[in-house]
């Protein structure tokens, strides 16, 4: 049994899996506020990090970090408001492991995947192909903010 | 396009695809970038200080007592042993850090000792270098302390970067010819970049 994908016109998306019938079973609104919570979440640990250490470099990318996810919770981009959760999630959960020795901010790690999962619920609800390519788009943000922080700040 | 092909394929390994990954990309950021946002430090005692003169602050016995008055009179705490038999150490040779490659700064000091009981080491002091994966210390024959050097097979491994900021001290292998080493490099052996050099020069 198939169900058209809204996202790519024409596609038909799988139905029957355990996985999206147990994700449609979690109420969606829930799952709108998790993905929102574990962003922001993920983003006041980011902030926590920036008061908290004293290394300039772990600051600035804590900071950075901390922007990037928040401007992914604020409904600024519509037609890309999809893509920005899921790269928000990634952000924050691939953020966290570059970041995990600097004090508290091992715990953006879980808070990332805490709102990956709740777009996963939010993506089965609405019959969308998850789009994972942004969600490890964001490994990629991560590794290049880091590439610049070593290049230009002195360490 | 990636979810695209997840689909084609059972939600359970695609499950695991997606998941793996994550972790593996998560794992991969902490080893390789995490350490860029480390500081660590390390205190190791100085081999040279039992023959430094430590002038230390007493007063004098005469004045000792309350209501004693005086200037404190500078006394030397464990003088260097002296005459003929006396071990002490030694400082061979010295060198400050400079900046490696780009965006990898190095300070401090790079000091090759000989020991009071005749043994060699390198002491890293008032050390500071920009932390990074997989970083080593290097004695290398070659003054300008290039990269290739740090791999050549002349140079000396002494082990992993034990802090990134401090005073290290590195015990060079028994029966080295310390002479034969020009400069110090801290190396890192991932990605084969040079994080900071010391040129090592006669000491005055």
């Amino acid at each position: 049994m198939t169900d058209t994908n809204h996202a790519h016109p024409g596609w038909r998306y799988p139905q029957g899996s355990p996985l999206g019938n147990a994700a449609r079973r979690i109420p969606e609104t829930a799952a709108a506020s998790l993905s929102a919570g574990g962003r922001l979440a993920a983003a006041a640990v980011a902030v926590a990090v920036v008061i908290s250490q004293d290394y300039d470099r772990t600051r600035m990318a804590a900071g950075a970090l901390a922007a990037l996810i928040t401007l992914t919770v604020a409904p600024l981009w519509s037609r890309a408001a999809r893509s920005l959760e899921w790269m928000g999630a990634g952000l924050a959960f691939f953020g966290g492991a570059a970041l995990a020795a600097a004090g508290p901010a091992w715990l953006m790690l879980p808070a990332g995947g805490l709102a990956a999962a709740a777009i996963a619920v939010r993506e089965a609800h609405r019959r969308r192909v998850p789009d994972v390519l942004a969600f490890f788009a964001a490994g990629a943000v991560v590794g290049g903010l880091v590439a610049v922080m070593v290049l230009t700040l002195e360490g | 396009m990636l979810s695209r092909l997840l689909l084609r394929i059972p939600w359970g390994a695609a499950l695991l695809l997606v998941a793996g990954g994550a972790v593996t990309g998560a794992v991969l950021l902490f080893l390789l970038a995490g350490p860029y946002f480390q500081r660590t430090y390390r205190n190791d005692a100085d081999p040279l200080a039992a023959t430094r003169p430590a002038p230390t602050t007493a007063a004098p016995s005469s004045a000792s007592g309350a209501g004693a008055t005086g200037s404190p009179v500078p006394m030397v705490a464990n003088p260097p042993p002296t005459g003929p038999a006396a071990a002490t150490a030694q400082l061979l040779r010295e060198g400050s850090f400079r900046d490696g490659d780009p965006g990898h700064n190095g300070e401090g000091r790079a000091r090759l000792i000989r020991a009071a009981d005749g043994g060699y080491v390198l002491r890293l002091e008032e050390f500071s270098v920009t932390n990074g994966p997989d970083l080593f210390v290097i004695l290398s024959t070659d003054p300008s302390g290039s990269r290739g050097s740090a791999t050549a097979g002349d140079a000396l491994n002494l082990g992993k970067l034990k802090a990134t900021d401090g005073n290290i001290n590195y015990l060079i292998p028994e029966g080295t010819e310390v002479s034969a080493f020009q400069s110090v490099i801290i190396y890192c052996r991932a990605f084969r970049v040079v994080f900071a050099i010391a040129t090592l020069e006669a000491s005055s």
